[in-house]
């Protein structure tokens, strides 16, 4: 080092390392700090300075004041004293920020925030940004009223409070929060949560004696005071609800399924038959169906189930065999025979049929229109008869009055005596065979017996119903049968039976938990450890144990953001740092490695040559962008300090490969320098530096070139 | 003043050098002649240790140059001239600053550098180029420049590598004519690696004839002309004999322009500047000279 520094070019080179790299750690932080600052002033202007504000309120934005007018009169009303101030809106969200007076800043109030606007329209939800405070995310409610009784005692704890899922550590300095926050994390060190989850449809009948003999058996295992505290769950509502769904899906699938009942000892419900034609005449090899039976009747003298493989085709024709099905899949002794059923296939008909009726009513409106019409007039024709048979009735009788009265009051010709004459005959012959009436008068009184107006009204009657039918958009209603038809699932039996066992599947437990029982205890055992013991307490081996923190230390909005924008700034800050590295690489150091790797003669020269400038490339950056990363603070996300120094090395190592593109070497000049007696630096400060790109080691080499 | 004893150098396991030996005197010059790739510019390239030979020694003034340290071999490279064959000239310097660069660069006063690179500018003819760089001259230039840049420090060895081998004829001839004075003129030692047989039998005391790294031939340069012992050493005879019996078409064309130079002279002496390449006391084309002509003044010196 000495040497180096005693020598005048050297020196400059060991000047021009130390000058990249307070140069780029000075611009690199300077940039990073920018965006600090930038970021810093947006964040204070989002969410106020720090402990200014204590929650964060979101309600909908629809460009109605409504929603805050409501909050301010429930802050009015709630909490006196307390300040709101509207901050930003976006994506529909209106940002209300709440300052609670001192006397109101308690767990009490802090606790009743959570449901204090739960009524009010367009309210979204609330987020705690009180400071200086520590956010315990904790994972089962003993730990947390442990924590929340530990915490209540420490000297630097102002209050702690519970929120949704852990507690909010409120202190009474932002100096403590280090100090807290790895005693906090401490305490949730020496705890661990063993989470035992039965599989569905396992019912826990006393959970809290499960959890004890759990308890003792693992104690027994690990010793006394294993177990900190337990405690029995009943699986959430939404794994309930998803499993009711998947039940009514199970159950939907399977309606649509051909329906195979199978008389005789056909099994248990679960096992398989092999269902073929009884003739095998007509039928094809794959005619062979398995079936899944599904239900057993009580006398297990029938079954029925649904195909699980091949194919039933409906219009096959003849009757169909079940028999056992053998471990190879093959058909063993018969059981009896099977009949299908297909629900979807005769609601396919149903409504085809529907459809068709449908379209025939329209056709059946109008020819009972017609119909009616055709009575109504018919009805018309039959009262004018009606009347015109009174009026001959009418002429009868004056007719027999007048036979009556003949030769009596005045001359008659021969006519009018032999008409009437031949009429009383034909008349007194008719009435000595039928009755004491005259015909006419008892087809008058026959005819004249019918309701003729009602049955006048009821035509009518008809005739409107019948317009009505007419009325009825009827091609409306096909539409939607055809849409009904159209929406049924278009599944085969294969598809329908992969899918049940799907669900199956998972409402085993394969995928969905049942019932769960949650022990806090002393890290230790191995998961697997602690399932072998659980399960030979629950002689079970689908239960499933998992093995969680008791909690963690989660950073609140603003230190999250805070901590969003420190990395931030430090990405920046390191890409800036890359620019800079890459800069001197390409204008200074990119001569020093090029001189470095000129030939002199040999082919295994060169290439030892080649080998030191890559090596020594790849060193200079690397040790460039590590000494900027650390004075600067940069770090490349995920990959840290060691990131970087990986980046400069290779970005070093590609300067050393194309060292010689960027700065070639006049090597004629070198070799002439060296055959003037000059020292190697000499030729470098007054050859080789000068010739190359201009940079900052052109720039240092020039305030000591002779020859400038 | 320089020994080297059984030097050798590969490169790459190929041999270039296969045990060489030869001793200087001070003073003396000594051409070396060979077909390419023998190893002349490997061996003289070795003496200063622009490369590094692989075995033997090589003393200088009784020094070992191999053995030396740094500092060492820097002190004795400033008192060894090189002159290339493609000049190597600092093309961003002038012409004074690139004679005067090493030894401004190794303290002498630059007033007192600048005027010597001035005068021996002069002396070889470049006394009004001395503010042009490199690439504003020709090739016999350039080489000029090279001469006075490694006479700059008043060498005891001059080491020539081929300093005519990039010119054109003419041009050729300016360095010859620069370098014969300089044989005249200087008590440096020279080691000449040329092609220029005529020069060689003009100017050298001794003629190395290498071949396959090795020395095969060496002596008095007429007498090694005269009766070759080797391969290397009747071929160049060889061409030299070709040389020296000029054909009838070129008797004649000797003879006519023999005739335009006396007229050329003529006119010269009567005041009128002629287009003469050569330096004035060059009375005549060195080409026509016979090879074995040494000149008067030089056979004086000697």
């Amino acid at each position: 080092m000495t040497v180096l520094l005693r020598d005048g070019f050297w020196r400059d080179v060991v000047v021009l390392l130390v000058a990249t790299v307070l140069l780029g750690s000075a611009v690199a932080w300077s940039v990073g700090w920018g965006v600090d600052a930038f970021f810093g002033d947006a964040i204070q202007n989002l969410v106020g300075e720090a402990g200014e504000y204590d929650a964060l309120i979101q309600i909908r934005d629809n460009h109605d004041e409504a929603p805050l007018e409501a909050l301010q009169h429930r802050v009015a009303e709630s909490l006196p004293g307390a300040q709101l101030q509207k901050a930003v809106s976006f994506a529909g969200q209106s940002h209300v920020l709440l300052r609670l007076p001192r006397e109101l800043r308690d767990a009490e109030t802090f606790t009743a925030l959570r449901d204090m606007f739960q009524d009010i329209p367009g309210y979204i939800g609330l987020t705690y940004m009180v400071e200086p405070s520590i956010s315990v995310t904790v994972a089962h409610s003993a730990v947390a009223r442990e924590l929340a009784a530990e915490m209540a005692k420490h000297p630097d704890v102002d209050f702690v409070f519970h929120k949704g899922d852990g507690l909010q550590i409120v202190l009474h300095h932002a100096d403590a929060m280090q100090r807290v926050t790895q005693q906090v994390e401490a305490f949730l060190a020496e705890r661990e949560i063993l989470e035992v989850r039965m599989p569905l449809g396992v019912t826990l009948p006393h959970p809290e004696a499960t959890a004890a003999e759990l308890k003792a058996a693992l104690e027994e295992a690990w010793g006394p005071n294993f177990v900190l505290a337990t405690g029995a769950d009943d699986s959430d509502d939404d794994v309930d609800a998803f499993v009711a769904t998947l039940r009514e899906m199970r159950s939907f699938l399977l309606s649509y399924a051909t329906r195979v009942e199978v008389s005789g000892a056909a099994g248990r419900v679960g096992s398989e038959v092999v269902v073929m034609p009884a003739a095998p005449v007509g039928h094809e090899a794959g005619d062979v169906l398995t079936v899944r039976l599904e239900g057993v009747s009580d006398d297990g003298t029938s079954a029925w189930g649904y195909i699980v493989s091949g194919t039933y085709m409906p219009d096959t024709a003849g009757a169909w065999t079940a028999f056992e099905r053998l471990p190879d899949g093959s058909a063993g002794a018969p059981i009896g025979t099977a009949v299908f059923t297909n629900e979807q296939g005769e609601l396919e008909a149903t409504l085809a049929e529907s459809v068709q009726l449908l379209n025939e009513l329209a056709q059946f409106a109008d020819e009972a229109r017609e119909g009616v019409s055709q009575a109504q007039a018919l009805l018309d024709s039959f009262e004018a008869a009606l009347q015109r048979l009174a009026g001959l009735s009418e002429q009868v009788n004056a007719l027999e009055r007048a036979i009556a009265g003949a030769g009596g009051d005045g001359p008659v010709n021969a006519t009018e005596i032999l008409l009437p004459l031949l009429l009383s005959h034909w008349l007194e012959r008719n009435h000595a065979e039928a009755s004491a009436a005259s015909p006419l008068e008892q087809a008058e009184q026959q005819l004249g017996g019918l309701d003729v107006s009602s049955i006048y009204r009821t035509l009518q009657l008809l005739a409107g119903r019948f317009d009505e039918l007419a009325n009825l958009d009827v091609s409306a209603v096909v539409r939607q049968i055809e849409q009904v038809q159209r929406a049924l699932p278009h599944l085969n039996d294969g598809d329908i039976a992969r899918s049940i066992d799907l669900i199956d599947r998972n409402l085993d437990g394969s995928t969905i938990a049942g019932d769960r029982i949650s022990l806090v205890t002393v890290p230790g055992p191995s998961r697997e450890e602690a399932e072998a013991v659980v399960r030979t307490v629950m002689e079970s081996d689908g239960v499933r144990v998992y093995q969680t923190s008791a909690g963690v230390v989660t950073p609140n909005a603003r230190a999250a953001l805070t901590q969003i924008l420190g990395q931030m700034r430090q990405v920046v800050a390191a890409l800036v740092a890359i620019g800079v590295v890459l800069l001197t690489l390409l204008l200074d150091h990119s001569a020093l490695l090029s001189v470095l790797q000129t030939p002199r003669a040999g082919r295994r020269e060169a290439i030892r040559r080649q080998r030191t400038a890559r090596w020594l490339g790849a060193g200079t950056g690397a040790l460039l962008l590590t000494v900027i990363g650390l004075l600067s603070g940069a770090r490349l996300p995920y990959v840290g300090l060691w990131g970087l120094t990986l980046v400069g090395a290779v970005m070093g190592l590609v300067v050393a490969l194309v060292a010689r593109r960027i700065n070639p070497v006049n090597w004629d000049e070198v070799v002439a320098g060296e055959a003037l007696g000059l020292h190697y630096a000499q030729v470098m400060r007054e050859i080789v530096i000068p010739a190359a790109r201009p940079g900052l080691l052109v720039w240092l080499n020039r305030r000591r070139q002779r020859f400038a | 003043m320089l020994e080297i004893r059984d030097l050798h150098k590969s490169y790459d396991g190929r041999p270039v050098l296969q045990g060489v030996h030869l001793t200087v005197e001070r003073g003396e010059i000594v051409a070396i002649m060979g077909p390419s790739g023998c190893g002349k510019s490997t061996l003289i390239r070795c003496i200063n240790r622009l490369v590094e030979p692989d075995a033997g020694e090589i003393l200088f003034e009784g020094r070992s140059v191999i053995q030396a340290s740094a500092e060492e071999l820097l002190a004795m490279r400033r008192r060894i001239g090189f002159v290339f064959q493609h000049f190597n000239l600092i093309r961003r310097l002038t012409v004074w600053e690139n004679v005067a660069f090493a030894a401004i660069m190794q303290g002498v006063p630059e007033n007192v550098a600048r005027q010597r690179a001035l005068d021996l500018l002069e002396r070889v003819g470049l006394a009004d180029v001395v503010e042009h760089r490199p690439d504003e001259l020709s090739g016999g230039q350039q080489q000029r420049v090279g001469i006075a840049r490694a006479l700059m420090n008043e060498p005891d060895l001059l080491l020539w590598d081929e300093p005519t081998a990039s010119l054109d004829p003419i041009r050729t001839q300016e360095v010859l004519e620069v370098m014969e004075r300089l044989a005249l003129e200087t008590s440096a030692a020279m080691i000449i690696v040329t092609h220029e047989i005529p020069f060689a039998l003009r100017v050298a005391d001794r003629l190395l004839l290498m071949d396959g790294g090795r020395i095969v031939e060496a002596g008095d340069p007429a007498a090694v002309m005269a009766s070759p012992r080797s391969e290397v050493g009747r071929a160049y005879a060889k061409l030299l004999s070709q040389r020296m019996e000029p054909s009838r078409r070129r008797k004649r064309n000797m003879a006519v322009f023999a005739e335009q130079q006396q007229e050329s002279q003529r006119h010269s002496n009567a005041g009128e500047e002629g287009a003469c390449p050569w330096p004035a006391n060059s009375s005549e084309p060195s080409l026509l000279r016979s090879p074995f002509a040494v000149p008067a003044s030089t056979a004086a010196s000697r």
